[in-house]
């Protein structure tokens, strides 16, 4: 099944190396070192990677009717572009869009990130995992000012994220990459379920979906991480006057009954 | 007499002739003419009004989201060069697209970019591309300076950052800031009609 895709995405963008790193329900992510249009001497201008690409690749479905197929491929691949080029527009630090080729499901966009000194990507995941694995009674790496910084940030990502009226969908430890070596800037990726909300009720649902993540993933220090994130989150409602200080006071009321009774809600009488 | 040979990485059956002509003046007569449908000489360009394109990477984002509807199967146009300058514009119709994106109607001299898009696979034979580059000096009437390289820097030199930010209609940007510029410009020619 998986060879006979990768077979596929070949016939449609040939001579381009692909390198499998992710495989979701929906789409695989591809990384390429081979910009879609423009030629090895000319760099595409304010990206911060120039010689590399990810590519997400939404797959046909083979048991939906082709022509539907087709049109939800899409209008899927379409909407995550588009919200790429406002998360741009609205300064939120995302991977750029690069190429899109709707009804084909690819998506060409920036690559976001470095490699660890453990040689793995600089996911927030890998990141903390390593500082946790070098933290000790006496230096708690994990808790450090640089940790301390990045969450605040992004708290704020997300925060801005919501402001705006997006919600992310799938907030996780993975799917926020550091940007940058020195400063640790946070970028959010993987807009695969994001959507557009005005409801608390899905803005509370980010939230605890990130703050049951952290729990799995860094079970020793993630009360302290969501808290962190929860300042952050709560700074940037404060600076957007009022009307963010009241869209904060919702949230964070759905928040809490969230928490109580988790993601989903009972559907009784 | 200048001209570049494009190439769109993933579309390796099309060779693209550009070359980029300053001051011309006859653009008026030009556009009477691929009007009128009798014409001996070749008039299958596509002519851009350089006005609106600031770097190569636009150009190039264009060519690829024109290839790529024309594989799909959904190209509005019914020509190739009238699809590349309707992909070079955000606006869906396509007669707008030509009157602000393609040979402009205003002015007393013009500046131009020219494409021509060629099937085939392999490189193209010198003297067919020389055959189309005097054809266009020929055609185009500017300073005897005939066509120049299609470069960044050329690009920069007769590009309209004011008149790109109100045709793609980007708002408040800063025309200093070019990375963002080019980015919403590529980001909107990608975008377009989906």
């Amino acid at each position: 099944m998986r060879d006979e895709i990768i077979k596929h995405i070949q016939s449609v963008i040939p001579s381009i190396p692909l390198h499998l790193i992710s495989q979701g329900a929906e789409a695989m992510i591809f990384l390429t070192d081979k910009h879609p249009y423009l030629p090895k001497d000319i760099y595409p201008r304010g990206l911060s990677n120039k010689s590399k690409y990810v590519i997400k690749y939404r797959p046909r479905k083979p048991y939906r009717h082709p022509k539907l197929d087709r049109q939800i491929t899409a209008s899927r691949t379409s909407s995550e572009a588009r919200l790429l080029h406002k998360l741009f527009l609205l300064g939120v630090k995302a991977p750029k869009l690069v190429a899109i080729d709707a009804p084909n499901g690819l998506i060409w966009m920036e690559f976001v990130g470095y490699k660890l000194p453990d040689g793995k990507s600089s996911s927030l995941k890998n990141w903390l995992w390593l500082l946790e694995k070098e933290s000790t009674r006496q230096n708690q790496a994990a808790l450090s000012e640089e940790v301390k910084n990045c969450l605040l940030g992004i708290g704020r990502l997300i925060g801005v994220l919501h402001l705006n009226g997006i919600v992310h969908g799938d907030l996780t430890s993975s799917n926020i990459v550091l940007a940058d070596k020195e400063t640790h800037k946070p970028s959010l990726i993987d807009f695969g379920l994001s959507s557009y909300s005005e409801l608390p009720e899905d803005r509370a649902v980010d939230l605890y979906v990130l703050e049951r993540a952290l729990k799995s993933t860094h079970p020793v220090y993630a009360e302290k991480y969501s808290d962190w994130i929860l300042d952050g989150y709560h700074d940037v409602h404060l600076e957007d006057g009022k009307s963010g200080a009241r869209k904060y006071a919702d949230t964070i009321a759905r928040f809490k009954e969230v928490r109580m009774r988790g993601r989903k809600r009972t559907m009784e009488g | 007499m200048q001209y570049n040979i494009l190439e769109v990485s993933g579309f390796p059956r099309y060779k693209i002739f550009a070359s980029l002509y300053k001051g011309v003046r006859n653009h008026r007569e030009i556009r009477k003419l691929i009007a009128s449908s009798k014409v001996d000489i070749d008039i299958d360009f596509a002519f851009l009004n350089a006005d609106n394109v600031i770097c190569l990477e636009q150009l190039y984002s264009a060519l690829f989201r024109c290839f790529v509807d024309e594989r799909n199967g959904d190209m509005k146009a019914r020509s190739i060069h009238t699809e590349i300058i309707s992909d070079m514009s955000p606006l869906r119709n396509i007669m707008e697209a030509l009157s602000k994106f393609g040979i402009p109607s205003k002015g007393e001299t013009s500046n131009m970019i020219v494409l021509k898009v060629i099937e085939s696979s392999e490189p193209i034979k010198k003297d067919e591309v020389e055959k189309i580059a005097t054809g266009l000096d020929n055609l185009l009437e500017n300073e005897n300076t005939g066509g120049l390289y299609v470069t960044d820097a050329n690009l920069e030199d007769t590009a309209k950052p004011r008149t790109i930010i109100k045709n793609y209609k980007l708002g408040n940007v800063s025309e200093e800031d070019k990375d963002k510029l080019i980015r919403l410009v590529v980001d909107t020619i990608q975008l377009r009609g989906l």
